[in-house]
């Protein structure tokens, strides 16, 4: 556009900016708009864990059958006006199977996993209703949900607020969430466990998106989250020669996170590559790297497909180890696997074709993890490291 | 530790820098498709985020998350 | 990318669409979406529909209470009210009465008393807008929203394409041109300017790769009467035809702007209207009534399309 040097003029900045102001002009394609339609998703999956090899495992005591969840998720998605839009959620997890109770060394030394004697059935409920109103500058989504087990309550909310600057190339959110969490453990004769606990998570953080060319988005998020009450988990152990302790973590903790997501799209294979990294790092010492390389094609006969390889590696807790040779001052203890050092690789497949007002989607994962997987050497390896298959089955209805 | 979240602050910071870079808005196109979303698909990653919280040592990092649970 | 073309007829033009798309499928979902949106508007701002918001308006004319309207109309009267004040008045969208005095179909110059009849409904400055509040105070006042929203709906077709996802295409409403994206390779559209004397042969072809296109002639509608033409640029102050030039097209980042401004100097006059378009900055090309042609915009000699 050739422009005289001295500026454009006030009749032409007159008229442009009028004409900016009308709708289907003004509208650009990075700026947040609520959806057309109500749309409706469906999900059911079956979340599968490996059974603990029988190696691994005390020959003696409890199951080797790992978790096995059916999650069934529902989303409903309604655009009250163009500045306003709800989104309601429900997800119902059914869960049976056995987990790791605590760790003991074998004859050699080895270690073993001792899993929890009976089948857990469990059944989790979860609600959530979220808003957002796209503001003349601000987006600002607010949400609350509440998420129900048997022996588990949590109460939680957020709000996030997005503004876009006026270059429409670059946006920041921040947002801050609470949840507030009460355990109430299922008793068991002659298990000592705590009877009713608690605890509250306050989580800050602040984002900024930037458009570098056509083809490539940016994002970077700084997190902070801080853990506050009981931190442990009242169906594990510890094996100590003198007899087994509760698991028994510090009852605050304090995580930071720093995260890029990357999308660039490529004409050449006419599709988008997805990168995405985390540092995390907490007051428990445990620090975790997160790299998740994927690629995202629609196409030509409006089939979808993505593949992503996510890799994983994190450092130990202090306080952690698979097994106490002796009494620890702090009195901090856990075998947790959660807590050990490992690291994980997972593949992931989906494939999705839209016909109509439908979406219908397949999806498969599977989770594999190793101590040599690490970034760390690790000396034992805690056995009750998890390896789980995902399968899922997803349908969207627009209306 | 300490120096190393600075430097990764910085990084951040430097985002900005490439503000200067102008895509005009008819050259938006690519970037508004659907496999160029943050989260392609919500539910799947709703999913994924809730098992990777609740089986692995670390979390949190893109936004704010949601509840805990008794997972083990 | 494949380049499809769907031509369709809206707003009394023949228009066309042109996208860059991977496949049928999704060419044929957004052409959909985007023609439904040319005709949306179209119905919405029609006069000859009962039920448009133009019949709307135009029947509260005199009525005490005004009427009330939606927020895109809102930003159209806003718009038509900035087109007013830049041009003193004569981007004037009350003016369209005057075609009850100019019938240029009958080949007969109206009486002056016809026309001064009609003089006091127009002029924007005797509406009340405030929006979303707009009040016609004269029975017998119409707006007409006709000399900008076939641009605008350019404008919001392309717009709707970008959307979509689509780099690369054209909207073509009846000449009015707006760029949804170059070709694939970033080379620009040659696009045609029609001849004002001669519709079968462009006067020149112009390199487009972003923006819009607008034209304005003495051809549209006219009438020759004893010699001398008279086209339907009528002067709201006068209610006179503008002896000017016989076409401006224009250049701008909106298709709706460059239509204004090529109004504008249409109604301006040949040495006003160069002079105005010159100061506005933008690249325009007009052919006056000797069929020379002046102006910034840089012409392509070539006769492919």
């Amino acid at each position: 556009m050739s422009k005289k040097n001295n500026g454009i003029s006030p009749a032409l900045a007159a008229l442009t900016t009028a004409a900016m102001a009308l709708p289907g002009i003004s509208s650009t394609v990075s700026a947040a708009v609520a959806a057309n339609e109500p749309k409706l998703s469906l999900q059911i999956s079956r979340y599968d864990e490996d059974s603990i090899p029988s190696g691994d495992a005390d020959p003696n005591a409890g199951d080797r059958d790992r978790y096995e969840i059916d999650v069934l998720q529902v989303q409903f998605l309604y655009p009250v006006n163009e500045k306003f839009q709800i989104t309601t959620g429900f997800v119902y997890d059914d869960m049976s199977g056995s987990s790791p109770w605590f760790v003991r060394p074998d004859a050699n030394g080895d270690p073993l996993v001792v899993m929890s004697g009976a089948t857990i059935d469990d059944t989790r409920y979860d609600y959530r209703v979220g808003a957002q109103y796209f503001g003349e500058k601000f987006t600002i989504s607010p949400n609350i949900g509440y998420s129900k087990e048997k022996d588990y309550t949590a109460v939680f909310g957020g709000v996030q607020v997005d503004y876009e600057f006026p270059n429409k190339a670059t946006s920041i959110s921040g947002g801050v969430s609470v949840s507030f969490d009460e355990i109430d453990p299922t008793q068991e004769a002659g298990v000592v466990r705590v009877n009713n606990e608690d605890k509250e998570n306050y989580t800050f953080f602040g984002t900024i998106n930037q458009v570098i060319n056509k083809h490539t988005i940016i994002q970077s998020t700084i997190g902070v989250s801080i853990f506050d009450g009981f931190l442990s988990d009242p169906y594990k152990q510890v094996f100590l020669p003198t007899g087994n302790l509760p698991d028994s973590r510090p009852d605050d903790r304090i995580q930071y996170t720093w995260s890029t997501r990357l999308r660039r799209y490529s004409e050449l294979f006419a599709a988008a590559f997805h990168v995405d990294y985390r540092f995390y790092y907490d007051d428990w010492n445990v620090r975790s790297h997160t790299l998740d390389l994927g690629l995202h094609k629609v196409t030509e006969s409006g089939w979808a497909f993505d593949t992503s390889i996510r890799y994983y590696t994190q450092t130990q807790a202090d306080f952690y180890e698979p097994f106490y040779t002796q009494v620890r001052a702090d009195g901090e203890y856990s075998s947790d696997y959660r807590l050990s050092p490992y690291g994980s690789i997972a593949l992931r497949l989906g494939l999705s074709e839209t016909i109509g007002d439908w979406t219908v989607k397949l999806g498969a994962e599977r989770y594999i993890s190793d101590k040599s997987y690490s970034i760390q050497s690790v000396d034992v390896e805690n056995p009750a490291l998890l390896d789980y298959t995902l399968f899922t089955f997803g349908m969207d209805y627009s209306f | 530790m300490k120096s190393l979240l600075r430097g990764l602050v910085v990084i951040t910071l430097c985002l900005f820098v490439f503000s200067c870079s102008s895509v005009n808005p008819w050259e938006r196109g690519i970037l508004a498709k659907p496999e160029m979303a943050w989260e392609p698909d919500p539910l799947v990653g709703q999913l994924q985020e809730h098992v990777y919280f609740s089986k692995e040592g670390s979390s949190g990092g893109y936004g704010a998350g949601g509840g805990g649970c008794g997972c083990n | 990318m494949e380049l499809f073309t769907y031509p369709f007829k809206a707003m009394g033009s023949p228009c066309e669409l042109r996208l860059y798309v991977e496949n049928k499928i999704i060419a044929e979902h957004i052409a959909n979406d985007a023609i439904a949106e040319v005709h949306r508007l179209e119905k919405k701002y029609s006069r000859y529909r009962e039920d448009s918001v133009t019949s709307n308006i135009n029947n509260s004319a005199g009525n005490k209470s005004g009427i009330e309207v939606d927020n895109e109309t809102a930003l159209l009267l806003n718009y038509a009210q900035v087109g007013y004040e830049q041009s003193m008045g004569l981007f004037d969208i009350t003016s369209g009465i005057l075609r009850k005095a100019w019938d240029f179909r009958s080949n007969k110059i109206p009486k002056q008393k016809d026309i001064d009849a009609l003089l006091p409904f127009i002029g924007w400055n005797k509406l009340h807008w405030q929006a979303p509040l707009l009040h016609l105070p004269l029975a017998g006042m119409e707006l007409d929203f006709g000399g900008y929203v076939k641009e605008y709906a350019a404008d919001v077709a392309a717009n709707y394409c970008r959307h979509a996802g689509v780099t690369g295409g054209l909207v073509n409403l009846g000449g009015d041109i707006c760029v949804i994206g170059p070709h694939p390779d970033a080379s620009p559209w040659k696009v045609g300017i029609r001849h004002p004397r001669n519709p079968t042969v462009p006067m020149s072809f112009v390199m487009l790769s972003t923006g819009g296109l607008a034209s304005s002639g003495d051809y549209e509608r006219f009438m020759m009467v004893d010699g001398i033409r008279y086209a339907h640029i009528l002067n709201p102050h006068t209610g006179w035809p503008v002896n000017s030039l016989a076409s401006t097209s224009v250049v701008a980042e909106q298709c709706v702007v460059a239509g204004t401004s090529s109004t504008i100097a249409m109604l301006k006059g040949e040495e006003n209207g160069s002079a105005w378009l010159e100061e506005l900055g933008l690249p325009y090309l007009c052919m006056n009534q000797n069929e020379e042609i002046t102006g910034t915009l840089k012409r392509v000699r070539s006769i492919e399309f």
